[in-house]
């Protein structure tokens, strides 16, 4: 027999409020996974010798991560990050940004080396998937619109400012400068740069030398050659660990001539590896270790706490300045598809330590300060 | 009608289900509880166990470490076995027994690298000074320094190193964190349970997930680490990746590594889930049972119920079909039946009442006796077409009416009125009315008091007949008879309307007729001789015979004494032979038996009434008379 619609109703609302209730009494019981997390990519590189920028840069947005999901996330959605690593590696790094773009992130904080970001940049622009770079300052990228924007200036900044330094304050003349081709978009274009502008200011570059970071790498001889050519100074632009490795055998040669470094070697790993052979090294940073702003003090608060007793590093603050643009502009206009436009709208973002501007083709502006390492630290010099 | 919230069939669906669901969800939530308290303890207690064998198992190998550069620093700084161009290769070999380091280096007190295995001479001369280890196993401890974990300089892979300040300077050895790895990796606590160790800073110095400790993850926001006071051992539970895990952690002292064998809360829990996921199964079965057992329970009880209220509103509505059910519960069948019986007992009298009704309708309305309803108050409630007719008004007209309207004199209603109070109905009640054009009427009218159901008076309905001509012919016919008394013929006057009436049917009919004049033979001697009774029984003789022979369309009449005549109708000359024949054969008839007192004769003339020489009535009687006469003459 057919039973009416309308009985059916009635036997209906009984039978599935009891369904209902049961639903209620397991789900007490079952933990449903959050489907509403929004998700957050981050890539560098995390293993090998030069991983610790990309290890930095990582926790320095895994805190800016926990701190906006301890505030409550993101337009009330939980942010979830994904982070992959590059190894350093172009065809790895393709890889993963497929996958984070595959696995639904709405940007990519990435990569942490000019390289790989130069590697990734067809693709990211292809997919018009925004990528937000910490520390990604090759010059060869400033000025173009498209999908890469960063938070950290073009390197001429920086090279120009330590050209300007070397030739009118320490009164430098010929300069040396060493670069590792591991990073050769990064480490190139910034030897390259630092030469015109420090030769435009009347001094010369009267030694150049490259290498591959690897395990056959001499830098004993490196050293030795270099020293041959007398120069007045030494730029290297490489890692951490192979920038220490340079000055070792700089030092260890007898040799007290003024060391340059670029960003790139600033870590603590510089210091641990260096020792004596990096005091006084001199290089130019976005940031002030001992900065007492409010916002840096309690950061650099939360991070010792978070990841141990280390100090953050320039990586460290890029990285998680970087995540809280995102969350600036996501506040203001939730659809991840606009976050380009947004972010160059917005143009003006609290950094940590003060205002930076992000310019229409997506290249950041900030104070740049001279540092120094006194007493295996860093230490600005130009306040 | 009261709204009801809820209705039979949800209270008895919710019930049914509640009975079957709830005990099962109960004892579900019951057994699952306790089954998961008894896992936690289990697996926590295992777990703890495990995790802290193994740190002892690492407790072992970083005293076996230390042991081996002890050795060193023995064999090279206290005894000086060892020639100082032999010291790189005497490390060479201990490198080669023992292959947890990575490399072991001799630094200088000030920090700088003189001996070392794998030798590299780039590293030679290096100043290690900045390191963790050197300036705090110089300057503070004094002590074996277990440093946190860094990226080697060799081989690119996340590192340790033990140091131990010897005399002049600082033995330190690379510790291969692979060695951890094997340890941990023996670990086989279940299918997705897992040992970990981290450093003192949180960060993951074993994992079975390689690219953990490659990316030198650090855990210390799960809050294992607390540099205050460090847990020696215990259980805790932690959220990663939106998964629960469920940890046993155990302290190596040395280092302040915390060992943790940490295991999934749902692969921990997995009896448990089997045991809800067969519970919820259970429970599903039990409520689509309880589900099924109610449709057809209810269906059986239900669907007559509300069928049946379907049928109860229909018949309310006045629609008395019953629709076929289905069987249910005796009750239900009991109710339905009754119902049904019930409705038909009303359809059959409400069906009589209608064909009454109808037929009273018929009767009243085609009655040709005027029939009216009124209120009490004299106001027409209805009334049939005669009445309209009787009255000469208009149906809109009566409704605008009073009662008192039609009555000639309107006390008279009130005499009415006061009659049917006093005997509640009257029969052939005799008053004058009044038509609309005011002409006077007699009526009788039969009426009977309306009650209403408080037993008020409510009105009169009766009926009224027009006697007015009645009355008028009543008195008329007084005046006026046509019939004999004796024998039942018309008498003279009688048949002469009659006659002359047939006369002038016959002169425009152009039919032919005879009129016959009888006279009783002897009618003076039987009176005489016999009696005036015998006389009377002479003439009504004659008049059945004369009834006998004639038509009855022809008109007989007894003209007086013993004088009879017969208009025969539609009679010629030819009939006039047969009449008479047949009249003489009766009279033989009549006068044959013995014994008779008198002889019955008649003397007949007869008068011819031709069309085309048409006469008057007296002319034949005069004709038929004379003829009668002649024949009397001859006898």
């Amino acid at each position: 027999m057919k039973i009416p619609l309308t009985q059916w109703k009635r036997t209906a609302f009984p039978v599935l409020m009891t369904i209902f209730c049961a639903t209620v009494f397991f789900a007490g019981i079952i933990d449903a996974a959050d489907k509403n997390a929004l998700k957050i990519g981050f890539v560098g590189g995390l293993t090998g010798k030069s991983s610790d920028l990309g290890i930095q840069g990582r926790n320095g947005v895994t805190l800016a991560v926990e701190d906006i999901n301890q505030q409550g996330g993101i337009n009330g959605r939980p942010v979830q990050l994904i982070t992959k690593d590059d190894k350093q590696d172009p065809q790895t790094a393709l890889k993963v940004d497929r996958e984070l773009i595959d696995e639904g992130a709405v940007v990519i904080i990435g990569h942490m080396t000019s390289t790989m970001t130069e590697a990734v940049l067809p693709i990211i622009n292809e997919k018009k998937f925004l990528m937000l770079s910490p520390t990604t300052s090759t010059n060869k990228l400033t000025g173009i619109d498209d999908y890469f924007l960063r938070v950290i200036n073009p390197n001429t900044q920086l090279t120009n400012f330590k050209a300007d330094y070397v030739s009118r304050n320490m009164k430098l003349r010929r300069m040396a400068t060493i670069y590792d081709l591991s990073n050769r978009a990064y480490s190139e274009d910034y030897a390259a740069n630092f030469k015109s502008e420090f030769e435009h200011l009347g001094g010369k570059v009267i030694y150049t030398d490259s290498f591959k970071a690897g395990p056959d790498v001499s830098f004993k001889d490196i050293a030795r050659k270099l020293l041959k050519a007398k120069p007045d100074g030494l730029l290297i632009v490489a890692g951490a660990v192979n920038t220490a490795m340079v000055c070792q055998h700089i030092r260890m040669a007898g040799s007290k001539m003024p060391i340059l470094i670029s960003g790139w070697a600033q870590t603590p790993d510089l210091l641990r590896h260096g020792g004596p052979a990096v005091e006084g090294i001199i290089t130019t940073q976005y940031i002030d270790h001992d900065s007492t702003a409010k916002l840096y003090a309690d950061f650099r608060e939360r991070y010792r706490a978070r990841f141990g007793d280390v100090e953050p590093t320039f990586a460290v603050v890029m990285g998680y300045e970087a995540v809280m643009v995102v969350k600036d502009a996501l506040s203001r206009n939730p659809d991840p598809k606009q976050l380009k436009e947004t972010i160059l709208k917005q143009k003006t973002f609290n950094g940590l330590q003060g205002v930076f501007e992000i310019d229409s083709y997506g290249d950041a502006k900030r104070r740049a300060y001279i540092v120094t390492v006194i007493k295996n630290r860093f230490t600005v010099v130009n306040k | 009608m009261k709204k009801h919230a809820f209705s039979l069939r949800s209270i008895l669906t919710f019930s049914f289900i509640l009975l079957g669901g709830l005990p099962v969800l109960i004892m579900g939530f019951i057994a699952i509880k306790s089954i998961s308290a008894d896992i936690d303890m289990e697996v926590r207690a295992k777990n703890l166990l495990i995790a802290q064998s193994l740190s002892s198992e690492i407790q072992a190998f970083l005293n076996d470490s230390l042991y081996t550069l002890r050795l060193v620093e023995n064999t090279i700084i206290k005894k000086q076995y060892i020639n100082k161009n032999q010291i790189n290769s005497y490390l060479e070999n201990i490198l080669m027994v023992h292959l947890e380091f990575d490399s072991v280096v001799i630094l200088d007190e000030k920090g700088t690298v003189k001996f070392m295995a794998p030798y590299n001479q780039d590293v030679i001369g290096m100043n290690l000074s900045g390191q963790a280890f050197f300036s705090l196993v110089n300057r503070q401890y004094k002590q074996p320094y277990w440093s946190s974990t860094f990226i080697s300089l060799q081989t690119g892979t996340p590192t340790l190193t033990l140091a131990i300040p010897v005399k002049g300077g600082a033995i330190v050895g690379y510790l291969n964190l692979a060695t951890l790895n094997t340890i941990t990796d023996r670990i086989q606590a279940g299918r997705l349970a897992y040992a970990m160790i981290i450093d003192r800073e949180g960060t993951i110095i074993a994992h079975p997930d390689r690219s953990k400790v490659s990316e030198r993850q650090n855990l210390r926001h799960l809050k294992f680490i607390d540099q205050e006071k460090p847990l020696l051992k215990g259980n805790i539970t932690y959220r990663e990746d939106s998964r629960d895990y469920l940890a046993s952690l155990s302290l190596v002292p040395q280092t302040q590594w915390t060992v943790i064998i940490t295991v999934p809360a749902d692969e921990a829990f997995a009896l448990v889930t089997r045991v809800r996921t067969l519970f919820a199964v259970g429970a599903a079965i039990v409520v689509l049972l309880a589900v099924g057992i109610v449709f057809l329970s209810l269906r059986k009880v239900l669907t007559p119920l509300s069928q049946l209220v379907r049928d109860v509103r229909r018949i309310a509505d006045g629609s008395y079909t019953f629709e076929q059910k289905p069987s249910s519960y005796k009750e239900v069948d009991e109710l339905t039946d009754n119902f049904q019986r019930m409705a038909e007992a009303i359809q059959s009298r409400e069906e009589a009442l209608q064909e009454s009704e109808r037929k009273f309708r018929t009767l009243f309305e085609n009655s040709r006796d005027a029939i009216y309803i009124t209120t009490k108050e004299g106001k027409f409630i209805d009334f049939n077409l005669a009445y309209l007719e009787l009255f000469g008004y208009t149906k809109e007209e009566i409704l605008t009416l009073h009662a008192k309207d039609t009555y000639m004199d309107p006390a008279d209603r009130d005499l009415f009125k006061k009659t049917m109070e006093k005997k509640g109905s009257i029969k052939d009640y005799e008053v004058k009315l009044r038509r609309k054009n005011g002409q006077q009427m007699d009526c009788i009218i039969s009426a009977t008091t309306r009650y209403a159901d408080d037993g008020d008076i409510s009105g009169y309905q009766g009926i009224i007949r027009d006697i007015t001509e009645q009355k008028r012919l009543e008195e008329q016919l007084h005046t006026m008879s046509l019939t004999d008394e004796l024998t039942g013929l018309y008498n003279r006057r009688g048949f002469f309307t009659l006659a002359q009436q047939q006369m002038k049917i016959a002169e425009r009919t152009k039919k032919d007729m005879l009129l016959f004049f009888a006279d009783l033979d002897k009618m003076k001697h039987i009176n005489d001789t016999l009696g005036h009774q015998e006389g009377d029984k002479a003439l009504v003789e004659i008049a059945t015979i004369l009834k006998e022979v004639f038509r009855e369309s022809d008109i007989i009449g007894r003209m007086g004494g013993d004088e009879f005549a017969i208009l025969a109708i539609d009679a010629t000359d030819e009939t006039r032979e047969v009449l008479i024949d047949r009249l003489h054969n009766i009279l033989d008839d009549y006068n044959r038996p013995e014994g008779r007192s008198y002889h019955l004769a008649l003397s007949i003339g007869i008068a011819h009434y031709k069309p085309e020489t048409p006469s008057t009535l007296d002319k034949l009687m005069a004709q038929a008379d004379a003829l009668m006469y002649e024949d009397k003459r001859k006898k």
